[in-house]
């Protein structure tokens, strides 16, 4: 496996100059990440034909906001690369552009976006690039002014790429933190490839009546997109048992923690198996 | 930057409202007119920054079709909604400056505005710009 380019490098250098011509050329990339662009706002289950405002964060070369404005909605999107925004000048994307580190907050006030979405970013902010970068706090400042800035009940669909359980966790902890409620949706959870991970998030209480989205790909059957099709498997299984023992325990232990329990810290033994003792 | 996106804006330090808009290059660039929309933004806007930023632009007309106060919805007709429209989202700040009370300062470059608080500094000294560049977009799916 390649290494993951948040280890290579800050944001500001990977996507240089050349890196944001490189992103913005390649269709492959084009592709997936429109796909991904066009989930976020699926699940951001705005009303029927009606033209919002919302915010792409880590907006790059502006593909996730070409999908926006496809829809017939105006955004303004945030990226901490000044190339990557100037790309997307060059593309004459129909959003506004912001050069903004969303670890530093997000600098909107109040009930101002009906939705955000962010695709491929924010998995960015548990990284710590810089001596003084501290991924909690950047986190809280993160998920708290996002929570401000939108209407109350708008919804955030983030798609990430996590690097294991723990940023996982990380990511929720301080999202619910924050008073979002919702959690995390996982498409395609059977297949390595096609899974994506996605916080589903509403600014405020949960709202009465509202459907719980459901991750796609959950059923054997159902087919995985284009480009990431890999060898299927016939097992009905449910996304729960996909998890590994660890993963299911420290998603217990989580939903026990916000159900306010006290509940031991995990640690490098959760979930393991422990030996007979003698 | 669009009059609707500076309105939205407060200091990223310390989310003092509003920043001090001084545009020193302008663009005009048409949008499709949607009233729902237009309507949809009205209650969100803070209408004596948006008049006060409407007023860097050199277009006297479209100005004074602007109400000099937050619009009540039912009395808005096609012309002002349209005016409204315009300034909001078809005037684009270029080049320019946006203040906040305690002194901080933004600029507004190629129509982006600069919101960065730390500015990026290398701290190695290291890795050389187009090389980490290149080697970022030679990934799989994974973590782009
Ligand atoms: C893989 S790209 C995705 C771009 C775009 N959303 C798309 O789908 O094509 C990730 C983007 O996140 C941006 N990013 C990384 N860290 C960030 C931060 N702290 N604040 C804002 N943007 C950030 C990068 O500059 C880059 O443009």
């Amino acid at each position: 496996m390649s290494p993951r380019p948040e280890h290579k490098a800050p944001a500001t250098e990977l996507y240089s100059t050349k890196g944001a011509a490189k992103y913005a050329a390649s269709t492959r990339i084009n592709a997936v990440q429109k796909t991904l662009a066009e989930r976020c706002l699926q699940l951001l289950a705005l009303p029927e034909a009606q033209p919002s405002l919302l915010l792409d964060i880590g907006t790059g070369t502006g593909l996730s906001g070409d999908v926006l404005t496809a829809a017939g909605h105006h955004w303004v999107g945030t990226d901490i690369s000044q190339p990557m925004l100037d790309t997307a000048l060059e593309n004459d994307v129909d959003g506004d552009l912001v050069l903004a580190d969303a670890g530093e907050g997000v600098a909107f006030r109040m009930a101002t976006f009906d939705g955000a979405v962010s695709v491929s970013a924010i998995q960015w902010l548990c990284n710590a690039d810089r001596s003084d970068h501290n991924p909690h706090k950047r986190l809280n400042a993160f998920f708290s002014t996002l929570y401000a800035a939108l209407t109350r009940g708008a919804r955030a669909a983030l798609q990430f790429y996590p690097e294991n359980v723990a940023q996982i966790e990380l990511l929720v902890a301080s999202a619910m933190r924050a008073g979002f409620s919702g959690g995390l949706l996982v498409d395609y959870p059977n297949s390595t490839k096609a899974k994506k991970y996605y916080l589903c998030l509403t600014a405020g209480p949960p709202q009465k009546g509202a459907v719980q989205p459901k991750p796609l790909g959950v059923d054997s059957n159902a087919s995985v997109p284009v480009g990431n099709r890999t060898t299927q498997t016939t097992s009905r299984r449910n996304a729960s048992q996909q998890l590994s023992r660890k993963d299911q325990v420290i998603s217990k232990k989580d939903r026990r923690r916000r159900q306010g329990h006290l509940v031991r810290p995990d640690s490098k033994y959760t979930g393991r198996k422990r030996r007979v003792q003698f | 930057m669009r009059l609707l996106t500076h309105n939205m804006l407060h200091c990223p330090r310390t989310k003092a409202y509003p920043l001090q808009l001084v545009a020193s290059t302008c663009d005009d660039v048409q949008v499709p007119f949607s009233e729902a929309f237009i309507r949809r933004m009205l209650p969100r806007i803070q209408w004596e920054v948006f008049r006060e930023a409407a007023a860097q632009f050199p277009d006297e007309d479209m100005l004074a079709k602007l109400p000099e106060s937050t619009p009540q919805p039912d009395t808005l007709d096609e012309p002002t909604l349209k005016a409204i429209h315009r300034a909001l989202l078809e005037w684009h700040v270029v080049d320019g400056t946006l203040k906040a009370e305690n002194g901080s300062e933004y600029a507004v470059k190629n129509g982006i505005p600069n919101l960065v608080i730390t500015e990026v500094r290398k701290e190695s000294g290291g890795a050389d710009d187009a090389n980490s560049g290149d080697a970022a977009m030679d990934v799989d799916d994974k973590g782009q």
